[in-house]
This record gives structure tokens, C-alpha cells and sequence, in this order.
């Protein structure tokens, strides 16, 4: 474990050397990145324009659930570009070089990548987070403060557990199902408003099955200090982002028990 | 014009193959759909200001909109892309073809042929099974009057002929600049934020609602969508559709002379 996150760690640096070989590119990339992800946001404040208030939600609260969310995202996506890959090395065959080389596979695949173009949009939830905490006058405490960082940690371990499911399904079906997609960038837009504003089906779909609730909005709510509509207990709040570590623990599994089933392409 | 014509039946049949990529799209759509109803019916049911759209409007404008999403001009061509890249970008110019045209014929292909494939089940799903689902006020609605079904119909070629011309018109800026990477997400932006796909543009401010006639951006989508769900009517649908009219003239005219001047100067990747 300890010698594959090395090997991982110096991964991580040839990636970032050989980014930085194309720094014009890269620079241009990053602000394209930013603005893109930013024009989300815009239309959450458009909409907030027209209406005024999302049932009883102000702009600035829907700006913390955004910022931490997007945050979290950005994190995952940037570390695990790398899986991506995994269903063409699948489909190619190549995925049997990995196979051979004595250390993690898990992270001899991720660490394929590491674009870090993607911080376009870690700038951006930054950006829009620092806007929220500033007009939102939160009466911070310490545990608070842990919980913040607890939920964009879980939120991050969440998003990496999606991304490992994802090419995992890939060792059964020999392609990438973009369907997928719909749990990882659906996602994200789903956790922007509060998930209260959903249907039941809806909800218990991100709260019991992929608990993006748990990550964002309950440990959210303890933050700004509302009372909860769904009516899960206090405790429940401040424990749930767990559930993004559990999640990704259980991915992990997924991938060893696929990789056990795996049969080369041969080509 | 036959050369023309062979190209595109070529393309039409190759993008008939992309049956795996239009089920994945049918539920992305569908999953956005949905979202967007449950936030936009949340925010309906809150307000006390008046909305230029009503609520049964904007399912129809959404719906729609998620229906049309491949005629939106994203991304230029793949196959030109790949050929700027690797300097094959020379063999089209030699042909003995209108480079523009070439191009142009190729790009409606691309932008219209994926919505046969997809709007048939989208409309079956949007306008007939939820219902069934117990949900008739997601339902995609027939046009409130005939006038805006005809409508709706004339504004969706031209759509397709607008987009057609802002995806040639990035392809020979790609030709033009070295570096890619700028006009690409360049071009993201503007159609995410400009064409009515992320929030429907009626719930924009007045003074970018003002800006956004002086663009062909909402011609792709946004009259479309607004003539359908009827916040465009009577003789404004008219209008609208000369808008696009003169959008898809002015496309193709300056798009012409800048594939003219480009192609005296363009130099091509080697490789």
C-alpha cells in the first residue's frame, strides 16, 4: 500500500511536468474551465433574479450548498481522471500490462491522469463559497469548521467512489457507459439546491442509494442552523458525511470483485 | 450540387450508427429533464412576482429544449477537428469543392440526423408515458394553437441551419488559430449560456434578454422552444423566424468569405 502511493505520488509528478511543458495551453484551459463550471452558478442567480427565494432558500445558502459540492467534485475529478481510461484499456487489452506490475492497480489507474486543468473548477466553488461564507454571517464554532471539512472530504470520497463504479462496470460490459454520467455530473447538479425541493422517490434515491444528501445537505444544514424539512435527527447530521467514505470503501470492493472477473480481450 | 448531395447521404448513413450513444443520451436527457422541472416547479411555488413564462410554458419550453439538444453546436465537427490536428485538413482544400459549403452540408447532417433517433422516445417518454406514471403535470403539451405547431416547425429548420453555420464558422477559426483548446471551450460557453439550454432565456434580465437579439446564439434553440410553448405569438412568430432567417444569411456569407481568405493563407499542420 505504502510503495503504491509512492509509485502514485510520482505518477501524480510526471503528469504535472508534462502539463506543464504546454503552460500557455494549460493556463488557457484552466480560465476556459473556470468560466464554464461559473456559468452554472450564473444561472442559479438568474433563476434567484426572477423568483426571488426557492421555497424558504436564499441565494447565499444555495451558494454554500454550491460551493461545497462543486469543491468536492472538483477534487475528485481532478485526482481520478485517470479511470476514465479504464474501459478503453478494457476494450484495448491493455488493461493486462497493469495486471502484471506489482503494485496497486486501483492506483496505477488513477494515477494514469492527473489534469489539472480541472482547477478551473475548484477556483470557481472556491470562488462562489468565499462569496456565500462572507454574506451568510455563520456563527462558526470549531465543530462546525471540522464538519466543513468533513463534508467536502466525504463529498470527495463520494465522487471517487462513482468514478471507481463506473469503470468498473467496464470489466463486465468491454465499454464505457456514459449513462453513468447521470449519478457524477447529475449529481452535482442535484446537490446544488436543497434536496428538500425534490420528490420523495427522489430523495431517498440520493440519500439511501448514493448518499450525496449526507455528504452536502445535512451536514449544510447543521452549518447554517435550519431546522431539517426531512426530519432526520441532529446526530444524523453531523455523522452522515461518513457515508461518502463508506461509499467509496464499498467501490473499492466493487473493483476487486471485478477485476476477479475480468477476462482480457485478447487483442 | 450532386457532389454535395452524395456527402450527404454518406454522412446521414454513418450517423444512423450511433444507436448505443442515442439511448445514453435519451436517459441524460430525460434525468436533466426531470431535474429541471422539480427545481423550476420549487421556484414557481414560491414566488409572488410575475414570471414571463407560466408554469405549463416552461415544462414545454424544457422538454423541448432537452429534445433538441444535439442540434446545438457544442462541439465542431469530430472528423474535422481530427483532421486540423493532424494536417489531413489539407486534402479538403485541394478538393475542387467550395470549402464552406463542403463543410456546411456536412455540419446540417451533424446537427439534424441525431434528432430523429432521439426525439422519437424522448416524445414518447415526455408526452405519453409520464402521464401513465401519474405525473400529467411534467407532461410534455401539444402547442397551445396550430399556428405555433406550424411555427414551431419552420424554426426548427432554420434552428438546424443556424447551428449548422456556427459550427462552420468555429471550424475555420480552429483552422485559423494553432491552439485549439481557446476556441473549443470559447464555444462551450456561448452555447451553454447563450442558446437557452441551462435556464430558459425569457427568465434572464431585461438587459441581457435586449443583448442576446444581436447574437445568433437564440436562434438555435430559444425561438424554437418560445414559439412552441407559445410566449412567442401571433405576427412575432413571423419576425422571429426572419431573424433567424437573416442569422443563417449572414452566417453563410461572411463564413464564405472568411473560408475564401483563410484557405489563401492557411498553413497546415505536417505529420
Amino acid at each position: 500500500m505504502i510503495s503504491g502511493l509512492r509509485c502514485y505520488w510520482k505518477y501524480l509528478k510526471i503528469s504535472l511536468k508534462g502539463q506543464m511543458e504546454y503552460r500557455g495551453s494549460f493556463i488557457l484551459q484552466m480560465i476556459g474551465h473556470f468560466f464554464l463550471t461559473l456559468l452554472d452558478f450564473l444561472g442559479i442567480w438568474v433563476l434567484f433574479n426572477q423568483f426571488g427565494k426557492l421555497k424558504d432558500w436564499g441565494l447565499e445558502e444555495v451558494a454554500l450548498l454550491y460551493g461545497t459540492i462543486t469543491i468536492a467534485f472538483a477534487i475528485s475529478d481532478t485526482l481520478s481522471r485517470g479511470l476514465d481510461y479504464c474501459a478503453e484499456y478494457v476494450r484495448t487489452g491493455e488493461f493486462d500490462r497493469f495486471l502484471i506490475r506489482p503494485r496497486s492497480l486501483l492506483l496505477q489507474i488513477i494515477g494514469v491522469e492527473f489534469t489539472l486543468r480541472r482547477f478551473g473548477r475548484l477556483f470557481q466553488g472556491l470562488f462562489v463559497l468565499a462569496w456565500a461564507l462572507i454574506t451568510l454571517n455563520i456563527h462558526w464554532s470549531l465543530p462546525k469548521v471540522l464538519l466543513m471539512f468533513f463534508s467536502i472530504g466525504g463529498g470527495t470520497c463520494l465522487f471517487v467512489g462513482l468514478w471507481i463504479m463506473q469503470a468498473t462496470i467496464s470489466f463486465w460490459t468491454v465499454q464505457g457507459l456514459e449513462v453513468v454520467n447521470i449519478t457524477t455530473y447529475g449529481g452535482v447538479e442535484t446537490a446544488q439546491y436543497p434536496m428538500s425541493i425534490y420528490e420523495k422517490w427522489f430523495q431517498n434515491f440520493f440519500i439511501f442509494i448514493i448518499p450525496l444528501a449526507c455528504v452536502n445537505f445535512f451536514p449544510m444544514l447543521e452549518i447554517l442552523e435550519r431546522p431539517d424539512p426531512l426530519a432526520f435527527p441532529a446526530w444524523m447530521h453531523w455523522v452522515s458525511p461518513a457515508a461518502g467514505i463508506l461509499f467509496l470503501i464499498a467501490s473499492i470492493f466493487l473493483f476487486r470483485f471485478g477485476v476477479r472477473h475480468y477476462r482480457s480481450t485478447g487483442s | 450540387m450532386r457532389p454535395y448531395k452524395a456527402l450527404l447521404l454518406v454522412k446521414v448513413k454513418s450517423l444512423f450508427q450511433y444507436r448505443t450513444a442515442a439511448v445514453a443520451g435519451f436517459f441524460t436527457q430525460t434525468f436533466f429533464g426531470i431535474i429541471r422541472l422539480m427545481i423550476l416547479i420549487s421556484f414557481f411555488g414560491a414566488t409572488r412576482q410575475s414570471i414571463p413564462l407560466s408554469l405549463a410554458q416552461t415544462v414545454n419550453y424544457i422538454w423541448l429544449g432537452q429534445i433538441l439538444f444535439t442540434i446545438l453546436p457544442f462541439r465542431i465537427d469530430p472528423e474535422i477537428a481530427t483532421m486540423i490536428r493532424n494536417g489531413n485538413v489539407a486534402y479538403e482544400l485541394v478538393r475542387p469543392l467550395n470549402l464552406f459549403a463542403y463543410w456546411y452540408v456536412k455540419a446540417v447532417a451533424l446537427r439534424s440526423i441525431p434528432i430523429v433517433l432521439r426525439a422519437v422516445p424522448m416524445i414518447i417518454m415526455a408526452a405519453f408515458l409520464l402521464p401513465l406514471l401519474g405525473r400529467p403535470d411534467w407532461a410534455l403539451q401539444p402547442p397551445p394553437t396550430l399556428a405555433a405547431g406550424i411555427g414551431m416547425g419552420f424554426s426548427l429548420i432554420f434552428a438546424i441551419l443556424v447551428s449548422a453555420g456556427i459550427t462552420v464558422f468555429a471550424s475555420l477559426l480552429l483552422l485559423l488559430f494553432i491552439s485549439q483548446d481557446g476556441v473549443v471551450s470559447f464555444l462551450y460557453v456561448l452555447v451553454w449560456g447563450l442558446t437557452g439550454i441551462l435556464v430558459p432565456l425569457p427568465f434572464f434580465p431585461d438587459v441581457l434578454k435586449n443583448m442576446f437579439y444581436f447574437l445568433p446564439f437564440r436562434g438555435v434553440m430559444d425561438v424554437p422552444c418560445q414559439i412552441y410553448s407559445g410566449s412567442i405569438h401571433g405576427t412575432s412568430i413571423i419576425y422571429e423566424i426572419g431573424l433567424q432567417a437573416f442569422w443563417v444569411v449572414f452566417l453563410v456569407i461572411t463564413g464564405t468569405l472568411l473560408a475564401k481568405a483563410l484557405t489563401k493563407r492557411v498553413t497546415a499542420q505536417g505529420g
